[in-house]
Order: structure tokens, then C-alpha cells, then sequence
């Protein structure tokens, strides 16, 4: 049967493009659950990825190739960064093919929690803001990614609803900026 | 369980209100701040823990990313991002432009996050809030809290800098 690194592999390689809800619990210094988001993951390959937070905050992660717009409703703000600097971009970086997984990251096995293998991937730069990303693997398709900061702090994500290779038109990857709202970019 | 956050709106800001605020000797909320500024703007979830001898202040980009540590006391301003501690003796507000590039009163800001003037600082009142030290202060949303109210959504602005802080849980111990 296939490692999980070859699954992971053969998965990024056989999907253009997915859509998933996420659930995504980030936890504090001790461990415990600090916070719980709810949201719809778009992706296109390569470099098309949307994190559309729901619940409990409107907030948007949009990157159409070589820029990333941070947009939150409440602080009425959209941030526009160039890829590179831009924080939060790289787990779905990863995803979206721009990277060959072997050239930037160490792959290794993990093994098996809450019921998905998991692959650690430690970038080979060390200036890309995190220590390592997890990726979970069900059936050989994206379940879950685990992300530290540098502080050790987890944010884990689960994916579920996974649809493979929607056809995603540009219009999913666009952002209107809405009436009011503060713009800043590059 | 993690918080669920339900923001109960109170009614609009009322400066005489807010008074009994300047006994609270410490207090914690958790939030999210955005900065426009000319040269940089950013949004960040921040944590800001405030005891009589120290402010300890955490922000950090989309997952978790970016995490800045401030420990700031009478004497110095430790910043931690995690990989490096560097500890200044300078004045917050220089760390802190240094680091955000806005130079916020810090001293005045622990008053303006609960709705307070600065003591003994002149200051104009005006819509929704009032003027000190040069920045306009706005409560666009109160929050209810207990018997009292806190703020929700606050806007200050100076010149070209903007500072949104919206309050999306508050602690009082």
C-alpha cells in the first residue's frame, strides 16, 4: 500500500482544484480550545485559495496568484500582501501546487490521531514563520491540518464535504470590496 | 468549551457612565485590531491582559502566524515573537511604533479600551467620544456588561493613521 507521503503526494498531483467546509480550533498555551471557526475552503491549482470564514466572524483569506487579500467585516478592512509577505498565506500555499512539496519541506510519518494519518512537513527555510504543518490524510484525501506558531501554540483545521476537482471559475477567487470598507495594498 | 461570543449592543456612549471603570484595577479582553497607516496596515486578533504593574499584550495573524508577545511595565517593554526576547527601556509607545509603525499613547490607550479619558490629560469631547492627546476617540458600538456597558467597536484616528479595536470578549477579574 502507499505511505502516507506518497498519498499525500498523489493527491495534491490528482487534485486541480477542491472545495471543503472547515472547522478550525486554534488552542492557547495550555492546550485548551481558545477558539472555533467555521468557514468553506476554495482551491485551485496553482495558487487559487479561499478561506471564507463564516461563524463566528466574516473574515476572508482570498489569493488570486501572486497576492493575498486579508478582509475581516467588522474591522471593515482588506489587507492586500504579496504572497511572500504575507503571514497565514503558507498552509494553503502549500496546497495550492505553487511549491514542490521535496524542494521546500521535510516529509515525515507521524502516524494515526483522531482516525487520520498524519504527515509532518518542516519548511527548509527557516524564515517561513512556522516550525512545521501537519496534514491528515483519510482514505488518502485531505481531512485535517495542524499548524504550530512559534510559540507552540496549535491551530488545528478539519476539512469535511470535500468535493474534488470542481470546475472553480475566477469569480470564486474574487473579491468585491464592499461599500466603506478600508483598503490597503500593495 | 471554546466562548461563544454573543455581543449584547448596549446604547450609544455616555462618558458619565463609564466612571465607576476607573476602579477596575485589572482586566482582559480579547479581540481584533486593524491599523491603516501610510506605510503599513495590518489585521491582527489581539489579547490585551492589563494588571496594575503590567500590560501584556499578544497579537497574531491568521493561524495563529506572526504571534508577538508584549510585556510592558514601568521600566521596560519585552517583546517576545517566540524565537528572540528583546528588552527595551524605551517608552511603549516607541516599541510600539517600532514594531507596528503607529505610535499609540499607550498609558491613555489602557484608559480610552474602557471608555475613559486619560486623567488628568486635557481632553474635548466630541461625537461618540471625545479628543485627547490628538486622537479622536469614537465608541461606534457599546457592548452590555453586568449592570454596565463596555465598548465593542472603538475607532481612534489621528492624521492619517486609523486604529479599529473591536472588542469581542471582555474579563474583568
Amino acid at each position: 500500500a502507499e505511505t502516507p507521503e506518497q498519498q499525500l503526494k498523489s493527491f495534491l498531483s490528482s487534485t486541480r482544484s477542491l472545495t471543503a467546509d472547515f472547522k478550525q480550533v486554534s488552542f492557547d498555551q495550555h492546550g485548551n480550545p481558545a477558539q472555533t471557526s467555521f468557514g468553506v475552503f476554495y482551491l485551485r491549482r496553482p495558487g487559487y485559495f479561499r478561506w471564507q470564514y463564516q461563524k463566528p466572524f466574516i473574515q476572508e483569506i482570498i489569493s488570486n496568484q501572486d497576492k493575498v487579500w486579508f478582509y475581516d467585516a467588522d474591522l471593515e478592512q482588506v489587507t492586500i500582501k504579496t504572497i511572500d509577505d504575507s503571514l497565514g498565506a503558507t498552509p494553503a500555499l502549500l496546497l495550492s501546487g505553487e511549491i514542490d512539496l521535496e524542494e521546500s519541506f521535510l516529509l515525515k510519518q507521524q502516524g494515526q490521531d483522531e482516525g487520520l494519518n498524519w504527515i509532518k512537513l518542516s519548511p527548509k527555510n527557516e524564515q517561513s514563520g512556522f516550525k512545521y504543518i501537519l496534514i491528515g490524510l483519510s482514505e488518502g484525501k485531505l481531512a485535517g491540518m495542524e499548524l504550530s506558531d512559534n510559540f507552540g501554540q496549535l491551530t488545528r483545521i478539519y476539512f469535511s464535504n470535500l468535493k474534488l476537482n470542481p470546475s472553480l471559475t475566477d469569480e470564486t477567487f474574487h473579491f468585491e470590496v464592499p461599500e466603506g470598507v478600508d483598503v490597503f495594498g500593495q | 468549551c471554546a466562548q461563544q461570543h454573543i455581543v449584547e449592543t448596549g446604547g450609544a456612549y455616555q462618558m458619565r457612565q463609564m466612571q465607576h471603570w476607573y476602579e477596575q484595577e485589572s482586566w482582559q479582553f480579547a479581540g481584533r485590531l486593524g491599523v491603516v497607516a501610510e506605510q503599513d496596515s495590518f489585521s491582527a486578533d489581539i489579547d490585551w491582559r492589563h494588571e496594575r504593574s503590567s500590560d501584556v499584550i499578544e497579537m497574531a495573524g491568521p493561524f495563529g502566524q506572526g504571534r508577538l508577545r508584549l510585556v510592558v511595565t514601568q521600566r521596560e517593554v519585552v517583546v517576545d515573537d517566540g524565537d528572540q526576547v528583546r528588552i527595551y527601556r524605551q517608552a511603549a509607545e516607541r516599541v510600539m511604533a517600532k514594531h507596528f509603525g503607529v505610535e499609540i499613547p499607550v498609558q491613555a490607550f489602557r484608559y480610552w479600551m474602557l471608555g475613559l479619558v486619560e486623567p488628568g490629560v486635557a481632553y474635548q469631547e466630541s461625537e461618540q467620544g471625545f479628543i485627547q492627546h490628538g486622537w479622536r476617540v469614537r465608541y461606534r458600538q457599546m457592548q452590555v456588561f453586568g449592570e454596565y456597558s463596555l465598548p465593542h467597536k472603538i475607532n481612534l484616528e489621528k492624521a492619517a493613521t486609523k486604529v479599529k479595536l473591536i472588542v469581542d470578549q471582555w474579563k474583568m477579574s
